[in-house]
This record gives structure tokens, sequence and C-alpha cells, in this order.
């Protein structure tokens, strides 16, 4: 296991790290304007480390994440846009999310019909 | 950051009054059923984007102690939160003020969330523009795949907030002026039976 990147604010914080095939990504807290500052760049540096080592899935655990404003949801739509245009083959993302959010549950199924092909969500 | 708005209640209009000793109303009041038709939170407040979330987690955890129903509060949460984002971002100064009510007690009927600020004018044509698409599509769902495909051609902001109001918490949006001030109501009448 090999941790890439780790971000910690007052109530937001996120930890990536590279296990086996898969790079994992836990966000915690409130993602607003907090987290805003880090998470473009966060998943920029997420989607090019995905490439170099080739990784087939990135999980993105967000089952203690409170509530994403809808300026980080553009952050993730705007990452899943980028990855969706790699040639097919390349990762898939998996959302872990937890049934009791319920906004989790909305938010996650419009963004799996942003990139149908690409998107994951399960729930625990 | 939270003032108490001059002519409001800071929370809870239903909510039993204290109880005196020997007050045999007040002491009715208290062991009566705790059901109530409505329940209403009004804060005013200076708009400040690091101070949203504890707003919306006082909210949440305010209802939380009244409906048993997560998904009306998350509803409620997201358009609270996302109003008081966009009160805090295109506001000219002064106070915003939220409005929440959900009626129905336990099993709401009726959830409405307002936020009232003094606006940029620069910004009035945008808001009403984008309220106007919102409120005329006949596809919450698909408008906002649309709002978030733009989302990704946008350098400043996300233009998605009242989209996410509108799909995600499945809610109407309604545009108001008040004086200097314009209101943005979110309403979702009547609350699905299998969703209360």
């Amino acid at each position: 296991m090999t941790q890439l990147a780790s971000i910690m604010e007052a109530k937001f914080s996120a930890t990536v790290i590279h296990v086996g095939d898969d790079i994992i990504l836990e966000m915690t807290g409130n993602a607003d304007v907090a987290a805003k500052q880090h998470l473009a760049p966060l998943l920029q540096s997420l989607h090019e480390r995905a490439k170099q080592l080739g990784v087939t899935r990135v999980q993105v655990d967000i089952r203690k994440l409170a509530f994403m404003n809808s300026s980080c949801l553009k952050d993730l739509i705007s990452w899943l846009d980028r990855a969706r245009l790699e040639p097919a083959g390349s990762y898939r993302i998996v959302f872990l999310s937890s049934a009791n959010q319920h906004w989790q549950k909305r938010s996650l199924h419009a963004l799996s019909c942003f990139a149908r092909d690409l998107v994951t969500v399960e729930a625990s | 950051m939270l003032n108490r708005h001059p002519n409001a209640p800071v929370a809870d209009q239903g909510a039993a009054r204290t109880p005196a000793v020997g007050d045999e109303e007040a002491e009715r009041v208290v062991s009566g059923p705790r059901e109530v038709d409505s329940r209403s939170v009004e804060l005013a407040c200076e708009p400040d984007l690091a101070q949203v979330s504890s707003v919306r987690e006082f909210v949440e955890s305010y209802y939380r102690t009244i409906i048993h129903d997560g998904d009306v509060i998350c509803r409620m949460a997201v358009a609270a939160h996302e109003l008081l984002e966009n009160a805090a971002k295109y506001s000219t100064g002064g106070l915003s003020r939220l409005q929440i009510e959900i009626r129905g007690g336990a099993n709401p009927r009726l959830l409405s969330v307002s936020v009232s600020n003094y606006a940029d004018p620069a910004r009035i044509d945008e808001l009403k523009l984008a309220i106007a698409e919102l409120g005329s599509t006949a596809d919450a769902a698909e408008t906002y795949q649309n709002y978030m495909s733009r989302a990704t051609l946008r350098k400043d902001g996300s233009g998605l907030g009242l989209a996410r109001i509108r799909a995600e918490a499945e809610m109407t949006l309604v545009l108001e002026f008040q004086g200097d001030q314009v209101c943005v109501k979110a309403v979702a009448t009547p609350i699905p039976e299998e969703e209360s």
C-alpha cells in the first residue's frame, strides 16, 4: 500500500492510496468551500497516477462524507468527463456510499447517469 | 454568524412553551402528544461561504428530532445549503434570511426552503433565466445532466446549485422580489406518500 496524497482540513479530509490494481480515494467530513481548493488538483493528480500505474479501478469512498456541495460535485463531474475520454480498458470508478447518507444516493445517481459506462455505485 | 431576526423566533414555531411550576396549561402542553402540523425555522445571518455547512448541520439536526424521514431532511438540507451558498456568493451585503417550513408533523406533506438577500443586480437576469429554464423543463433529471455537461466547460463556479435542487431534491423553484431583496424559494408539495 502506498499513500499518494493526503489532505487535512478542519472539517474535510481526503487520502489517496494505491493498493494492488486499485487506487482508493477516501473523503470524510464536509466537501464544501474548504475542500474546493484541493479537490480539482487532487482529482487531476489521481487521474494521472491512475494512468501511470495502470490501475483497473478507482474506488471513491464517501461513506463518511457528510455532504458535498455543487462546486465539489463539479470537480467530480470534470474528472468523470476526463476519465470517460480515456481509451477503453482504462480504469473504472466505483463509489462506495452509505445508505444512511440520503444525499449520496441522489447525487451518485446523477453522477452515474453522467458516465454510465464508467461508474458503479455500491451502498452499505 | 447567526443573528436572531428582529421579527421572528429563531426556531420551532410549533414548540411547547416553557412550563412554569403550578401552571396547569403548561403541564398539559408538555404531557400532550408531540405531533404538530408545522415546524418552521427562520434564521437571519451574514452570508459566509465558510459557515454554510454549520448552518446546514444545525437545521438537519433540528429536524432529525422531529421528522423520521431522512430523505425529506436530506432534500431540505440540499436546498438550504445550495441557496445559502448562492446568497454568500452573490449577496451585496446585509443579512440573508433562511426560512424552512415542513408541514405534516412526522409524516411531512410539504417542504419549503427559501433564502432572501440583497442581490447583485447584474446577477438577476441570469437567475431569472435559470429558474425559468428549470421551471419549464419536462424532465428535470435530463436538464440536470445538461447542466452537468455545461459545468465541465465553466471556469468559474459550477452553475449546478439550482439544477441540483430541482433534480436531486425534487423541488420546484420560485423567484420572488421583496422590496430590494430577492428571494429564491424551493418547494416540494405534495411529498409522495411512499417517501413520507
